[in-house]
């Protein structure tokens, strides 16, 4: 029996690796993992750096004031005149600019508040000025001899920074492990189709079982080939995202103070995890593709599936509260306990029901597939 | 075929792994060759929260500190036959009383309060007039003139008197008052003033008001004083003026002035700043006495605060850590000590040289010194943009370019032998030093002899343009290891030898002809060839940006950064000689580049951008080595490298 099997997945995983296209589109879907996170990050960095506006004043800042013109996403650029300032803020040069009247000892911020450009520019600038009042504050309470401490020290605070969700990296969990689960679907899928409907299309089925070999044998090799290309495209997407993770967050500034660290028992649960979702996923891409005549019938059935993988990541942006109970159902389940295994939210319990759940649905999966090919219109497709 | 292309793929990724991860390191070093090097020794000396700066120099200064250390303690035993007994006595009265806080806090300002008190009395422009020479003369303290007895810059045989711009309180800079990059140090400038009143017994709300007036005193001074960038060359200090200017300009001091000061017989004097001699002396009115009054005792308080008791000394010490950042507090023994080798520098210097400098050393420096000449000498003779006359001169003013190793043949001031300090308490030993010090000024105006001012415990090294002569203290071979081999002390000794070298043809030096005399040997070609490279430096350095979006001053740090790259060329010259490898190139650019390694507070990396004329230590290398040729072929420097830039904008002067 084991021979027969080792038969089958040995034959199995030959024919996909035969076909290149096949295979290069089954690594090549996880390539896409860091891609996305780099690009995230990148285009995230780029935006901060972006959302600096520059504007126009008719002074010259000393360097306490650029200072704080940085610190408040402002960037200054000296114009002559109100006239040249005017000239330039209505051609678009400037999102706004400063004049300064020496006799008034006064600053006033030329904007359009209605703008959403304005209203950021107006309390960049807000934030500026304040900074600046504050400052020379102090430093006229340090020339008197006076206490700055005392002066400004009246409410004490300190922000005491809770672990929690990090929105940047929760967005790069959901979508990585989601992408991990789409390739296992994506992997198990062109397995099972080429297992089940091509091999029927082809008329090779027939061909097969005229030899010594049970069904229940035939299949069950059918679907341990289907699991290994899940956990092989699953496992690669592991690697990738955890290494893209380790490397981004050393790299971007996004990700500073950030604290992603993964160790042993993480990896072995996770690697537990996708071996389970291997196993389950591809028992439903058999069963799906097992309904189909032909290849194109069998993607279009499977295409299902993953639509299914991104609920997860749905719900995951739209910040809905995870129930307990949605550990228990398949694919939902695998991507949000990756996310907890990673953000060192690692429960047993969720753990258990995620096991508990798979194994029961793979069980299911199974004994469905196989009382599937028992009948005839399954195996040959008549009716 | 398949097992065949897997292995052969399976090498390259591994060989490609391994080159990637060698090259990240060799990268590391090509991206920031200063902090590539010195990553260790930056890492073992980072700053703790009462420290405002490490260095290089700040480590050999503090094993000098040591050495002076035990010299003083030698001298205290009685231990050291370099000097006289009475020198001797004087050096130790003056530390016992330095070092006895009780006795200070004891005697408090006393010595002061009978100059104080005439302040008080003054109630006409004569007396003002008056209390201001006595001050002046008697206490050390410039109010209404700064005179220093200099060499004159057109004929160094003679000494000539200078009118050098007046400072404030606390010898600050006219800058904190009116520049508001300045603001932060103007308001602990303030408090200081505020603090000193306070000490002396005033209120805080009188206090405050006190200096409110004094500091509005200053800003009006200020406001007619020159920036501190008209001051920049050395030139700008020889503004040549007759005595009936001097005495048409301080009209309202009154003719006996000057020969009150005893500098009334003199056919030229030296004035920088006109205008703000001018508005000094337009102020000597009736109507602003109280506001003299006020200036007069917080610049005579400001100036004797560090030699009077503890709420005095208190303030100095808060002055220093709003200024500076972060300080750590001196204990009374280093702040004796302090006091005592300002006092009797030329007394401490003759002792430490004595002891610490070896014969082996002078000849060290002088071979160096001749390998160096030599180089420039054939840098001169190929340059492409000086006159050939222009060229001559410079080789003739190379050739008679002398080094001095220690004190050389000028003496120092020498006040401890004819003091008698039995039963004076320090603020009166203070005030004896500084009147030896101005007899010794005044009679070198009749003499031309020349005072030797740089202290032989200072590590570092000068070029006197006056001379055009390279002075090195004995302290700066503390940072020479005996051990390091020829081209790792070309990189330090060399480098820095070649640096003052190279000065006596940057902004200022060139200035200067070979005798010393400011007479102008360039054509106005070379003028403008030489101002056209100066502003090319001046561009390099002012793109590069330290820290927080402040950049270098590249205008103020242009006579540095000349030196800088003309030291570095002249020794990449002498290796290139030698026939050097690569091996022995990159030992010499590392030990240059380690020599600059330093850490500082933000507070003092801000206070250097205004003030320091060299640029940042971390540009001293980078910046320097990214304009040397030799630099790219040894260490394989390409485009993808942070230290490379295109070859058209690197920068040569020298």
């Amino acid at each position: 029996m084991m021979a027969s099997i080792w038969i089958t997945v040995k034959k199995e995983i030959r024919s996909i690796l035969r076909d290149k296209k096949t295979l290069i589109t089954l690594l090549a879907f996880p390539l896409l993992i860091p891609v996305m996170i780099f690009l995230y990050a990148y285009i995230y960095e780029g935006v901060e750096d972006a959302s600096k506006y520059l504007i126009g004043v008719d002074y010259q800042p000393n360097t306490t004031e650029i200072t704080l013109m940085e610190e408040a996403n402002l960037e200054a650029k000296v114009y002559d005149d109100k006239e040249v300032l005017e000239k330039a803020y209505s051609k678009g040069e400037i999102a706004g600019y400063i004049t300064y009247l020496e006799d008034e000892d006064k600053y006033y911020l030329y904007v359009n508040e209605d703008s959403e450009e304005g209203m950021y520019v107006s309390s960049y600038v807000t934030t500026y000025l304040e900074g600046y009042n504050e400052y020379l504050a102090k430093l006229y309470l340090i020339g008197e001899d006076i206490d700055v401490d005392k002066a400004y020290a009246n409410v004490e605070y300190e922000i005491v920074d809770l672990d929690g969700e990090n929105f940047i990296l929760l967005m790069m969990f959901t979508v990585s492990f989601t992408y991990i689960v789409m390739s296992i679907v994506l992997a198990t899928t062109n397995m099972a189709t080429s297992a089940t409907a091509v091999e029927k299309e082809n008329g090779t089925m027939e061909t097969i079982l005229t030899f010594p070999i049970k069904v229940r044998d035939l299949i069950v090799g059918k679907y341990l080939a289907t699991v290994i290309m899940g956990i092989l495209s699953s496992l690669i997407g592991l690697v990738l995202t955890l290494g893209s993770l380790e490397i981004a967050t050393n790299s971007f500034e996004v990700f500073e103070d950030i604290n992603f660290t993964f160790d042993m028992v993480s990896i072995l649960v996770a690697i537990l995890v996708v071996v389970l979702a291997s196993c389950f996923i591809a028992g439903l891409s058999i069963a799906v593709t097992s309904m189909a005549k032909t290849y194109k019938e069998a993607q279009s059935m499977s295409s299902t599936l993953n639509m299914l993988t991104i609920i997860p990541m749905f719900i995951s942006l739209m910040g809905m509260e995870i129930e307990k109970w949605y550990y228990l159902v398949p694919i939902l389940n695998y991507t949000q306990v990756l996310m907890d295994i990673f953000s060192g939210n690692l429960d047993l319990i969720s753990i258990l029901m995620v096991i508990l759940s798979s194994v029961i649905c793979v069980v299911l999966v199974i004994t469905y597939i196989l009382k599937q090919y028992r009948t005839e219109r399954v195996l040959f497709h008549e009716g | 075929m398949i097992k065949r292309k897997m292995f052969l793929i399976g090498i390259v990724f591994i060989l490609g792994f391994f080159f990637f991860f060698i090259e990240r390191e060799e990268d590391n070093l090509k991206d920031n060759y200063y902090l590539s090097v010195n990553k260790d020794i930056l890492e073992d000396n980072k700053l703790e929260d009462d420290e405002y700066n490490w260095s290089y120099f700040s480590d050999a200064q503090d094993k000098v500190d040591e050495d002076i250390d035990d010299v003083l303690d030698n001298i205290l035993n009685n231990n050291i036959d370099k000097l006289t007994i009475d020198e001797r006595r004087a050096i130790e009265a003056v530390y016992n009383k330095a070092i006895n806080i009780d006795w200070r806090n004891k005697e408090g300002i006393k010595v002061l309060e009978p100059y104080l008190d005439k302040v008080w009395k003054v109630s006409t422009v004569e007396e003002l007039v008056n209390i201001i020479v006595i001050i002046e003369e008697e206490l050390g303290v410039d109010l209404l003139t700064n005179v220093k007895i200099v060499q004159d810059y057109q004929d160094n045989s003679k000494n000539i008197v200078y009118f050098y711009p007046v400072t404030l309180a606390f010898g600050a800079s006219g800058d904190y008052i009116i520049d508001e990059d300045y603001m932060s140090y103007k308001a602990y400038l303030r408090r200081a003033c505020v603090q000193l009143w306070k000490a002396y017994g005033y209120e805080g709300k009188d206090a405050r008001a006190v200096v409110e007036r004094v500091f509005a005193f200053y800003e009006e001074v200020r406001s007619h004083s020159k920036l501190a960038s008209d001051l920049d060359e050395i030139a700008d200090y020889y503004q040549v003026v007759a005595l009936d200017d001097i005495q048409g300009i301080l009209s309202n001091a009154g003719r006996e002035y000057l020969s009150r000061k005893g500098i009334n017989n003199r056919d030229s004097y030296s004035l920088v700043d006109s205008g703000q001699y001018k508005y000094l002396n337009d102020s000597l009115k009736i109507e602003n006495l109280n506001v003299w009054k006020e200036v007069i005792v917080t610049e005579v308080l400001a100036s004797y605060a560090s030699y009077a008791s503890s709420e005095y000394i208190e303030v100095v010490n808060n002055l220093n850590e709003g200024l500076l950042g972060k300080v750590e507090d001196n204990t009374l023994e280093e702040d004796a000590q302090d006091i005592v080798i300002n006092l009797f520098s030329s007394e401490i210097d003759k002792v430490y040289e004595d002891i610490y400098l070896k014969d082996e050393q002078i000849e060290e420096i002088e071979k160096m010194f001749l390998e160096i000449k030599d180089v420039f000498r054939e840098r001169l003779r190929n340059n492409n943009w000086l006159s050939d006359k222009a060229k001559e001169k410079a080789v003739l003013k190379l050739d008679k370019m002398k080094v001095v190793v220690g004190i050389g043949d000028e003496g120092g001031y020498e006040v401890a032998k004819d003091l008698r300090l039995d039963n004076s308490s320090l603020i009166e030993d203070v005030i004896e030093v500084q009147k030896q010090v101005k007899r010794t000024d005044l009679a070198r105006l009749d003499s031309g002899d020349k005072i030797g001012l740089v202290q032989q415990t200072q590590v570092n090294a000068y070029y006197q343009p006056l001379d055009n002569s390279i002075i090195i203290p004995v302290a700066f071979f503390e940072l020479i290891d005996d051990k390091a081999n020829y081209y790792e002390k070309l990189g330090i000794l060399g480098m820095i030898l070649a640096h003052e070298v190279t000065h006596a043809f940057d902004g200022n030096g060139s200035k200067f002809d070979e005798n010393g005399n400011m007479i102008d040997w360039w054509s106005e070609d070379d003028k403008v060839e030489f101002e056209k490279l100066k502003e090319d430096v001046i561009d390099y350095y002012s793109k590069l940006e330290v820290i927080d979006g402040k950049y270098i001053d590249g205008e103020k740090t242009v006579n540095e950064n000349i030196a800088d790259l003309g030291a570095l060329e002249c020794i990449v010259d002498i290796a290139d000689n030698k026939g050097a490898n690569n091996e022995e190139f990159r030992s010499m650019f590392s030990s240059f580049a380690s020599i600059w390694a330093s850490q500082e507070s933000e507070e003092y990396k801000k206070l250097l951008l205004l003030q320091d004329v060299h640029a940042p230590n971390e540009f001293r290398v980078n910046a320097v080595l990214s304009s040397i040729e030799e630099f790219y072929s040894v260490y394989n420097i390409y485009l993808w490298h942070d230290m490379w830039i295109s070859k058209e904008n690197r920068i040569e002067v020298w």
